[in-house]
């Protein structure tokens, strides 16, 4: 069941209703249920694998010196069914794997350290793992931030629920009107390199980050939309990442919830354990840390030189921070001057690794960078030929960017903070425009189809 | 040695890490009060401790701090 389907929307709807009227015991062992029943639906069989994973971490979480025995068998499923499509082997990945495995290896070592308590219950801990709006696509929350807002079981506030009700829409804007129609330019380019010189490789280039950015933040509005109605506010996952001025900050910035999961638990350990090698140190674990976030994605060499791109420019800017630093005291002019520059450098770095990302093969990435040099001849044929594929308007395109970044403006300034004491016009205008907005979502859903372009990050 | 007397030392290698001498910590300070104090700062802080009050910290005990008050209790607690 896609969540941009409106078999999704019915749910949804179906269990935050009984959500609501349901009494507070109720509403964990229902989320349980909602949340089994909606992996079942996916398979079966794979179910079966995430109550078994649920139920290693659940007991090797009770006895401290058994949890990372408990993570390391969490981590070779995981790896195995990863490396299945490198192997010839035709199995489906599970559902959600790398985000549950993530979920229940941080409980694990957080036990191991003693930093949580043993978690007791198995209904929570069951639900926790499962929790449907999060287990296709994250983001990945902590058992201390979740288990605490399941047990509270608190009813849904009438605000809480508008704003959630905006978030999914928002999510749906993300990925049919800005998503779905840059993917056909930027799977054209990428299909097409070589049969065009610079110039349409120059919108892939461009386009592809932006389409990363719609489609996944716009899953991610979906799950924490959905979740907040069923009453679980979980971590955001990004925080106007192209606005970054740095390729550090990029990473604070964006998938949140993974990078804050690598920092604790793979990237603070390195450092530990390499201390006393000084700035060797610092570039191994910096290395080896963003390698893994690549390869989270997959075992493909693409995803690792993804990773050791952004390496380099991690160890660059570590390395040279505090020499920029008092540089830029000595010369606050300079500081300014990077204000602007910094997010526009940072933003064509990330563009040149998400190539990377986005290629199927080295050839392909060495490909793209020939052609993106290959001239920028005058525009007009090329262009036409990719910007008239069916499925894509540069026009309204241009437009939904912009309404996107004002959609995720509002949604930082609001998310998290009560709504501002309305007088009864204005909220009746907040009523009103979230009406519309249902209903424009409910027209994508009806001229849009979700089943023939599924959320990148879903697969992962 | 006392929390008393950890304080005004961890300043002092507060101030030398984040380059700034007029920084001052309190037991309610966090990472987010302070610009430069991320996860790559995180360690040289951590190592400068070791180094300043001659103890030997774990990831564990790094990973438990909440803020400067809990970090002022655990080098109390191992500092001779």
């Amino acid at each position: 069941m896609s969540f941009t389907s409106a078999a999704f929307l019915g749910f949804l709807g179906g269990v935050a209703l009984l959500h609501a009227l349901l009494p507070r015991v109720a509403r964990a062992p229902l989320l349980l249920i909602a949340s089994y029943a909606f992996y079942a639906l996916y398979s079966g069989y794979y179910a079966l694998l995430l109550l078994a994973s649920t139920l290693v971490a659940f007991l090797a979480g009770r006895v401290r010196s058994a949890a990372l025995a408990g993570v390391a068998l969490l981590i070779a499923a995981l790896v195995l069914f990863k490396a299945l499509p490198i192997l010839g082997v035709g199995a489906l990945i599970p559902l959600g794997i790398s985000y549950y495995t993530f979920k229940l290896s941080a409980y694990l070592i957080d036990r191991h350290w003693g930093a949580v308590e043993s978690e007791g219950r198995l209904v929570p801990f069951l639900t926790f793992t499962a929790f449907f709006p999060q287990i296709v696509g994250g983001p990945i929350q902590r058992a201390p931030d979740f288990l605490p807002q399941l047990a509270a079981g608190s009813r849904v506030s009438p605000d809480l629920a508008l704003k959630a009700v905006m978030r999914i829409c928002l999510g749906f804007f993300k990925k049919f009107v800005v998503a779905d129609n840059l993917a056909p330019i930027v799977n054209y380019v990428y299909a097409h390199l070589g049969a065009h010189p610079g110039a349409p490789v120059l919108l892939g280039f461009y386009g592809y980050p932006l389409q990363m950015y719609a489609d996944f933040s716009g899953l991610t509005d979906i799950a924490l939309g959905a979740g907040a109605l069923v009453g679980i506010i979980g971590p955001e996952n990004f925080a106007a990442p192209f606005a970054a001025p740095s390729p550090s900050e990029y990473w604070r910035r964006w998938h949140m919830s993974l990078t804050t999961w690598m920092v604790d638990y793979v990237f603070t350990p390195l450092r530990m354990a390499l201390r006393r090698f000084g700035n060797a140190g610092l570039v191994a674990s910096l290395f080896i840390n963003m390698i893994l976030i690549g390869l989270w994605h997959g075992f493909y060499l693409t995803f690792a030189l993804f990773g050791v791109v952004h390496a380099c420019y991690m160890t660059i800017d570590a390395l040279t921070q505090k020499a920029r630093k008092r540089l830029y005291k000595r010369h606050p002019s300079l500081d300014r001057l990077t204000d602007v520059l910094g997010p526009l450098i940072t933003f064509h770095l990330i563009a040149v690794a998400f190539v990377f990302f986005r290629a199927d093969s080295v050839a392909t990435v060495g490909a793209f960078f020939a052609h993106l040099t290959a001239g920028l001849e005058p525009l007009a044929p090329a262009f036409h030929y990719i910007i008239d594929q069916p499925g894509s308007s540069i026009g309204v395109l241009g437009a939904a960017l912009v309404l996107m970044e004002a959609g995720d403006w509002v949604r930082r300034r609001f998310w998290s903070v009560p709504l501002p004491g309305l007088p009864r016009w204005g909220r009746w205008s907040l009523v009103a425009a979230t009406g519309l907005s249902i209903l424009l979502t409910a027209a994508l859903l009806m001229t849009s189809s979700s089943e023939s372009n599924p959320f990148l990050y879903a697969i992962f | 040695m006392t929390p008393a007397e950890v304080k005004p030392r961890l300043e002092t290698v507060f101030r030398d890490i984040f380059e700034d001498p007029s920084l001052v910590i309190h037991d309610t300070t966090t990472a987010d009060d302070i610009e430069a104090w991320d996860s790559l700062t995180h360690i040289d802080l951590i190592v400068e401790v070791e180094r300043t009050f001659g103890i030997k910290l774990s990831t564990g005990e790094v990973r438990g701090l909440k803020n400067v008050g809990d970090f002022i209790a655990l080098i109390a607690r191992k500092a001779p």
